[in-house]
């Protein structure tokens, strides 16, 4: 099935291109290329808090705040973090292509669906509320 | 050779068994007087024993990094479970493309699974946030319990061989065919009791955002005993539907800044390179023998969850 094929291309390619990056800037973290927000020593001081003290006490950035922060050695991982969220999107993306062209109009719609829950959850907009 | 990879299966248990007791120790240390560096290192060599016990028993690497994790090392249970989505989503995005390519898993299958499972994982992952963390600590350990039971008890069927598939499996194309190497010969497969199946991957979707485990442990019986899908496709779609499910659950746990990346990174790497090994252990080590032992891990680790949670053993 050509869609099977299509997705299994992108999600090679994507999950290559995330690892590559998660890899990359966690060595410029924790060689200390860059500075992190969060000094690697203080660190121990608030992993255990759960996450409502912690972002008050660190004054963590939510949602896609860390955007702004990603020159920061800490923040900086998360261009891979985020990266891995969205293989899965971009292979959706592909496939809804892929699903009209056959015109599976079926699938075609299971697919924009799933890509609408996606995007909902990566958006941020259901998570607001700290 | 042999007996080098023996030592190697060894070492690995060995590594996992005498990590444990020296992170309850350390743990107790209240992170005080540690080294902020020993936690990443330990967190990988944990990873790395959990990557290869995982593959050898046949379950996710998740289901054995949170309690495990969670009970053993200072790092509060909220950032463990979004670890453990991360770990178990890599792992599920570098299974997948080799298991779609060689038809062990179906898009098709998946997605309709994953579309009810995806949605449940949102809102057990909201759930999981906004409750107390003794009472999570405490769902989880009795939810590991239960796993082990489940995977105790699970007598998986190589290939189910239904006849007739039910109305909505029918309107929704599941069916397929997959070429089983250790046969010799292609297997037909298609599926019933499709609602069933819907609503047994909205329940895991949701266990699995709430916890933050991943869901091998309860795909594959939903799929191959509820849902008569064969074994091996049963664990490739599984796999390919985690990669989904657990996206969108890891996006609440990004956006909630519940992602510490010195914890994220070791662990992802350390259960990665885990599973290569692991992978190449595979025919030199008795599934049954790991089976139990992962079984034992389990029971263990959701022990000491329970007793954390109800403030019994902190």
């Amino acid at each position: 099935m050509r869609e099977q094929k299509v997705y299994a291309d992108w999600l090679d390619a994507g999950t290559h291109i995330g690892f590559v990056i998660l890899l990359v800037t966690f060595c410029v973290y924790a060689s200390g290329l860059a500075a992190p927000q969060i000094p690697l020593a203080d660190l121990p001081k608030y992993w255990g808090l759960p996450i409502d003290r912690y972002l008050a006490a660190t004054g963590a950035p939510v949602g896609w705040g860390w955007v702004a922060y990603a020159a920061r050695g800490d923040y900086m991982n998360f261009i891979g973090i985020a990266f891995l969220g969205t293989i899965t999107v971009a292979c959706y993306l592909r496939l809804v292509v892929v699903l009209a062209v056959q015109r599976d109009w079926l699938y075609t719609a299971v697919a924009v669906i799933e890509l609408a829950i996606l995007a909902t959850s990566a958006s941020g907009f259901i998570s607001r509320g700290h | 050779m042999r007996r080098t990879r023996v030592r190697i299966a060894l070492a690995c248990f060995g590594a996992l068994a005498s990590a444990i007791p020296c992170m309850a120790f350390a743990a107790t240390d209240a992170a005080g007087a540690v080294p902020w560096w020993i936690w990443p290192i330990g967190l990988f060599a944990v990873s790395f024993a959990i990557g290869v016990v995982a593959v050898l028993a046949g379950v996710g690497g998740g289901v054995l990094f949170v309690p495990i994790v969670g009970g053993l090392f200072p790092f509060h249970l909220d950032f463990v479970r979004g670890a453990g989505l991360l770990l178990a989503l890599s792992g599920a995005l570098s299974s997948g493309p080799s298991l779609l390519r060689n038809g062990l898993a179906s898009l098709r299958l998946a997605m309709p699974l994953a579309l009810v499972g995806s949605t449940s994982s949102i809102v057990g992952a909201l759930v999981g946030l906004a409750l107390p963390t003794a009472v999570v600590q405490t769902a989880l350990g009795v939810t590991v319990l239960a796993i082990a039971v489940l995977v105790w008890n699970t007598k998986a069927t190589d290939i189910p061989g239904v006849r007739h598939s039910d109305p909505l499996g029918e309107a929704l194309r599941l069916s397929g065919v997959f070429h089983d190497p250790a046969a010799g010969r292609d297997v037909d497969w298609k599926v019933h009791r499709t609602p069933a199946g819907l609503v047994a991957f909205a329940v895991i979707g949701f266990v699995g955002g709430l916890f933050g485990l991943g869901a091998g442990w309860a795909n594959v019986p939903a799929l191959n005993l509820l849902m008569g899908i064969p074994l091996k496709v049963s664990i490739g779609t599984s796999g390919l539907a985690i990669s989904i499910i657990n996206t969108s659950a890891v996006w609440i746990y990004i956006n909630k800044g519940a992602i510490i990346p010195l914890l994220v990174v070791p662990a992802v790497v350390g259960a990665m390179v885990g599973a290569r090994i692991g992978s190449r252990l595979l025919h030199v080590t008795h599934a049954s023998v790991i089976r139990r032992i992962v079984i034992g891990i389990l029971a263990a680790a959701g022990i000491r969850s329970l007793l954390q949670g109800t403030g019994i053993w902190n």
